[in-house]
């Protein structure tokens, strides 16, 4: 696996952790934002299937409340959670077995907030696998089933998953920070 | 949490009509000063308002329609192309030579576009591969291919009094000049490929946000080949375009192209970081530089001061867009 391509063929999905720099296109309609991982699926000789891609576009927008106020609309006018949210739509698209959301509720408000918990709750139970980054201690533990804590580059711990040790904020902190000894 | 009606208010049907709406919009962005421009023409001058001297402006601006359409592309990636005016010297010389060569004149035009597209393609290789900044990567080959349109030209101009593509240059389908017709099929064929495929929604998404673009899946590197291959592609047709004008070429031919290629693009309000922008803006973008062109001989304004003029112009209307559009948020 060397490019994000090919991420993207084995089925991993990535929705990075700086959404205006590394997320979404400001000067683009929302319906493009959204479908840009899936125009080619939905092309005949490279020539763009509008009429679908809309289609799906419009479905995708409705299921995750995302308010626009069209599908040309561009992303420039979107609040921030209503971007975080269309960059979940653009990968949830292609439909991945592993769905890797880097700090997806920064910059986001309360209510988008939210909703990502919920959806994320969703796609779980879909059976979806959510590698879900975060430095919110609150939402980690609301969230996760399995947490592994890294500090300075490194993994310092895990609670949560087969460990028997139950996800708390302490026990988090305690591998975040160095009391945990070795 | 409310706001539930606007999501309700999505419609695809109505998607259609809004980007008609919105590309209307963008069109019109310099639409007025080409009409501003001219009525004042037509008031100063007898005969600027005349079917003849109509198609004599678009045919002028022909070459630099299909110029700037190449660099319309490469701009909207954030790039940018200095070398069209070298490429188009040498693909124009080499059309001649060719031309001249017995039992090759067939491949004339074959040649002149082929390498104006390799010289395109690896322009792009360079820029992605390697790294190197467009600028750059185009003033060196703008500096190199220059060299080599004198080299093939031998220092002389090639004069071909019976060449096989004139018609090219001088012949009129119907009423129209076969000139227009090519612009306007590049036009048209650009603008397909910017709206309507997969390429074309790669080329703005990168150049609005090329490190997502990548993140995203969108193979950079393979579009930014096609968009500098696009626009030496471009280049030699318009080499073929020159040559078939002029029955000859020289090393000089299309010294400063570059130039009103780039004017062009920026007065049809293509954003210069990239990510906006329409070859229909392109389109008027040139249209304002023939007029300006031609108007300005017509009232025997001199060369310097056509000049100064065009310059001024050129910065005053995009001062313009920019005021204007910055009323609308974005």
């Amino acid at each position: 696996m060397n490019s994000p391509i090919d991420a993207m063929h084995a089925g991993i999905g990535y929705v990075p952790e700086d959404r205006k720099l590394q997320g979404v296109f400001l000067q683009m309609s929302s319906r493009d934002n959204i479908a840009m991982n899936i125009f080619r699926k939905y092309s005949t000789i490279g020539v763009v299937n509008f009429g679908e891609i809309n289609q799906r576009v419009a479905a995708e927008i409705k299921t995750l409340r995302i308010r626009t106020a069209s599908l040309a609309s561009k992303v420039i006018a979107l609040s921030g959670g209503n971007q975080q949210k269309l960059l979940l739509a653009r990968w949830l698209e292609i439909n991945p077995k592993v769905l890797i959301l880097d700090e997806p509720t920064r910059g986001v408000d309360v209510g988008s907030k939210a909703e990502i918990y919920a959806l994320i709750q969703q796609l779980v139970e879909k059976g979806m696998c959510i590698l879900f980054i975060s430095s919110e201690l609150p939402e980690v533990v609301g969230i996760c089933d399995r947490v592994l804590v890294m500090r300075e580059g490194r993994i310092t711990g895990e609670v949560g998953g087969e460990t028997g040790i139950s996800i708390t904020q302490q026990n988090i902190m305690k591998f975040a920070t160095d009391v945990a000894g070795e | 949490m409310a706001t539930e009606t606007s999501i309700q208010t999505v419609n695809p049907n109505s998607v259609a009509r809004n980007e008609m709406v919105r590309g209307l919009v963008q069109l019109a962005g310099m639409l007025p000063v080409l009409i501003v421009i001219c009525i004042l023409f037509s008031l100063l001058t007898s005969n600027f308002w005349t079917v003849p001297n109509s198609i004599n402006i678009v045919r002028q601006a022909s070459i630099n329609i299909v110029l700037a359409t190449g660099m319309t592309f490469v701009i909207l990636t954030g790039g940018i192309d200095l070398a069209v005016g070298s490429v188009l010297g040498a693909t124009a010389v080499l059309a001649l030579w060719f031309s001249l060569a017995p039992g090759l004149n067939w491949a004339a035009i074959p040649v002149a576009l082929l390498s104006g597209l390799v010289i395109g393609i690896l322009t792009g290789a360079l820029v992605t591969y390697i790294g190197l900044p467009p600028f750059i990567v185009t003033l060196g080959t703008y500096t190199a291919l220059r060299g080599a349109a004198y080299l093939f030209a031998g220092g002389t101009t090639l004069i071909n009094n019976n060449l096989d593509f004139a018609w090219i240059g001088e012949s009129y389908f119907g009423p129209v000049p076969w000139l227009i017709i090519i612009a306007l099929i590049v036009i048209v064929v650009s603008a397909f490929i910017l709206h309507r495929t997969v390429l074309g929604v790669y080329v703005y998404a990168i150049g609005g946000n090329s490190q997502a673009a990548r993140l995203t899946g969108v193979p950079v590197a393979l579009v930014l080949m096609f968009v500098y291959g696009v626009s030496g592609l471009l280049s030699g047709l318009g080499g073929v375009m020159t040559a078939a004008r002029l029955y000859s070429a020289q090393g000089r031919l299309g010294e400063g192209y570059e130039l009103d290629a780039i004017a062009a693009v920026i007065l049809g309000g293509t954003s210069f970081s990239g990510g906006v922008g329409t070859v229909f803006g392109t389109l008027i973008g040139a249209l304002i530089i023939a007029v300006l062109n031609n108007g300005l001989t017509l009232m025997n304004v001199s060369f310097y001061w056509q000049l100064v003029i065009k310059g001024a112009v050129i910065i005053l209307a995009v001062a313009l867009d920019k005021l204007r559009t910055r009323g609308h948020g974005a």
